[in-house]
């Protein structure tokens, strides 16, 4: 029933062909096929499916792995063998000094340290991470001939956030993680009625690291340590949300530390703006969300001067269900707003187009959002052809707003190759995958359904990017293989067959 | 006995060749000495078949959330060679867009889910339907390291 055999015949005859070159976990360099003529490079990320055993007769399941073949010639992409490696257990053991500056004669001890643990490769499917369990150890199950960035971010941001460069080779090494006490990012967050109790602070470094959040205590005063370098502090207010998030800009943090204030210039006011929405059809709006995204804040335009961070900048979004009749009552900042329309999920009840409205002011004096109106999703009908205008059965079709909240809908090409949609009327992309087991590559049009209701996809002829997916010499079965090309872009997708063979047709245009 | 015997003829009548073994069926009976009793065959109604997951393999099947996303990918099958479609419900990420498509012998779908998106706990539930309204359902408990 199945009918997983002449697929493999057909795939084994296209790696036949290709050499057999076998990659690396990051290809660089060693072991990749001859350099030819153009000299495609990709990304192919590999997450393989299935559960084995290794000697132990212990159950694993192989890592998600990604391979950068090189320098492919434009009409052959054979990219040989991709083993996998098995998995490799990554220990470790974190410490740090827990200071306490009230109680000089005790003025802290080191402890274990309950964080989150990251090994990160950027640019790859294998960052992982894990917790550390009371005694402060850890283990992570990692990809190994890697470069990983080892990360621990303390549950307790009194601990200062660490990272580290870890290459692991063909094993692993159990890592001693100090902390150390850190070095301390402190000031006092307050507003123009004082002191403000509750707020949320924390800090990210130049690669994205961010620690845990420190918050405020009843003096306004807040802590978070971190080693020193380039961090960024950012204050999003009190937890229930009311407050604009202020965003300083970089700082080098020393030895010392850096005292970092964070003033709002104003007293905080919040206004209640109301208004309706309506449906062209008269349908149900209920369960749709509004969303107010500001676009400048009354009183924030210096933001940031008097704490002596000029670059500082203040933000504020929030979102509200439409209640019943199709109201919207909401507190707000006062500002200029960009409001949007964001219907339920797709098959959750009635579907309409998002709509946006730009430029809102909403003062203390000026609440009215006014009446906002929804239209409903209009028919897109077509064919999907190959280049010769023959049609594509099975071709699947997922269209995705460009904007708003990304929503997809998708539908399946009948026999003769034409489909029908219901989509917005805003600017989407369509991603259309045909079939395997045709040179057919995956394709995306973008268009408005608000301008153009009839569209034909035409999917081009690719080029068949082939090779084998094995993990300790044993072919890996229904492992998904992801095409990219250098830019990230997705090029095609698809799967192992029981053989552990694939073939994908991409466009390289 | 007879009941085998009526089975094969149903069988054989959906393939080739049903009136070849009916009209052998009284000279089967005389020269095997015996009084053979009439068996109606036994009528079976051409039932579409459900589709068929192939993986995973458990259900509900652990989504270990060890990377930022974590994939999650469903394996289907029709004995029938019904296009298939197949709907992800994520609590609370209802706009995830997963990569569908058809392989030469079975479709596969895959959902990248951020660590954003889920909690511990959560239960993604995935819809596989052909286009006779056959659905089966194969869950993903999200587990947190």
């Amino acid at each position: 029933m199945t009918r997983l055999g002449w697929p493999a015949i057909l795939l084994a005859a296209a790696c036949a062909a290709d050499g057999g070159s076998t990659f690396d976990a990051t290809n660089e360099g060693d072991g990749g096929p001859t350099p030819t003529d153009t000299g495609v490079s990709l990304r192919i990320d590999v997450i393989p499916g299935d559960v084995r055993e290794d000697d132990d007769d212990t159950a694993f399941r192989a890592l998600p792995q990604t391979f950068r073949p090189r320098n492919l010639s434009r009409g052959d992409l054979g990219v040989g063998t991709l083993e996998l490696f098995t998995p490799q257990a990554q220990t470790g053991t974190v410490v740090g000094y827990l200071t306490n500056p009230q109680i000089a004669v005790f003025p802290g001890a080191v402890m274990p340290v309950e964080a989150t643990v990251w090994m990160r490769a950027p640019g790859t499917v294998q960052s992982v991470f894990t917790q550390t369990d009371f005694d402060g150890d850890f283990e992570l199950w990692v990809v190994p001939r890697t470069d990983y960035r080892l990360e621990v971010i303390p549950e307790n941001p009194m601990l200062p956030v660490w990272s580290a460069d870890l290459p692991v080779g063909a094993v692993t090494v159990k890592q001693t993680v100090d902390l150390g006490t850190g070095v301390p990012i402190y000031g006092v967050v307050s507003s123009l009625s004082g002191p403000l109790v509750g707020a949320e602070v924390y800090a990210v470094d130049e690669l994205g690291l961010t620690s845990s959040r420190a918050v405020t205590d009843e003096f306004g005063i807040y802590q978070v340590r971190v080693t020193p370098g380039t961090w960024t502090v950012v204050c999003e207010g009190r937890e229930l949300g009311q407050d604009p998030t202020i965003t300083l800009p970089a700082i080098e943090v020393t030895d010392v530390g850096a005292n970092v204030d964070v003033t709002y210039p104003t007293t905080l006011f919040s206004v209640l703006a109301e208004g309706r929405l309506v449906s062209e059809t008269g349908a149900d709006v209920t369960g749709t969300i509004v969303r107010l995204t500001s676009e400048s804040l009354t009183g924030f335009e210096a933001v940031g001067v008097q704490d002596g961070h000029p670059d500082a900048a203040a933000s504020w979004v929030t979102e509200t269900p439409v209640g019943a009749n199709g109201t919207i009552l909401t507190w707000v900042v006062e500002g200029v707003y960009t409001i949007e329309v964001l219907p339920p999920s797709v098959d959750s009840g009635p579907d309409f187009s998002p709509a946006r409205v730009t430029g809102v002011v909403l003062e203390e004096n000026l609440t009215q959002l006014g009446t906002l109106t929804v239209s409903p999703l209009v028919p897109v009908t077509g064919q999907v052809v190959d280049e010769e205008r023959g049609a594509i059965p099975d071709a699947v079709v997922t269209c995705v707003e460009e904007e708003f909240d990304h929503r997809f809908w998708t539908t399946v090409a009948l026999a003769d190759g034409t489909y029908s949609i219901d989509l917005p009327t805003v600017p989407i992309y369509c991603d259309v995958a045909p079939p395997a087991g045709t040179s057919l590559a995956t394709t995306r049009v973008a268009f408005d359904p608000g301008q153009v209701q009839e569209m034909d996809f035409t999917i081009p002829a690719g080029v068949w990017v082939t090779g084998e997916v094995t993990i300790d010499g044993a072919a890996e079965p229904f492992a998904i293989v992801n095409v990219y090309d250098e830019s990230e872009r997705l090029l095609g997708f698809g799967s192992t067959d029981i053989g552990g063979l694939f073939a994908i047709p991409v466009d390289l245009d | 006995m007879s009941r085998t015997g009526g089975e094969e003829i149903a069988g054989t009548s959906r393939g080739s060749g049903p009136n070849r073994v009916l009209a052998l069926w009284p000279v089967l009976c005389t020269l095997g000495s015996a009084a053979c009793l009439y068996v109606d065959p036994l009528w079976r109604p051409e039932l579409n078949q459900p589709p068929v997951i192939l993986f995973p393999e458990d259900n509900p099947a652990i989504l270990e959330m060890v990377g930022d996303p974590t994939i999650a990918q469903v394996v289907a099958d029709d004995e029938e060679d019904d296009t298939l479609s197949f709907v992800w419900l994520v609590p609370n990420s209802p706009n995830l867009v997963p990569l569908t498509k058809k392989e030469p012998a079975f479709w596969v779908s895959t959902l990248a889910v951020p660590l954003s998106a889920v909690r511990d706990g959560d239960t993604i539930t995935v819809i596989v339907g052909d286009t006779e309204n056959h659905n089966e359902t194969v869950d993903f408990v999200v587990v947190f390291p």
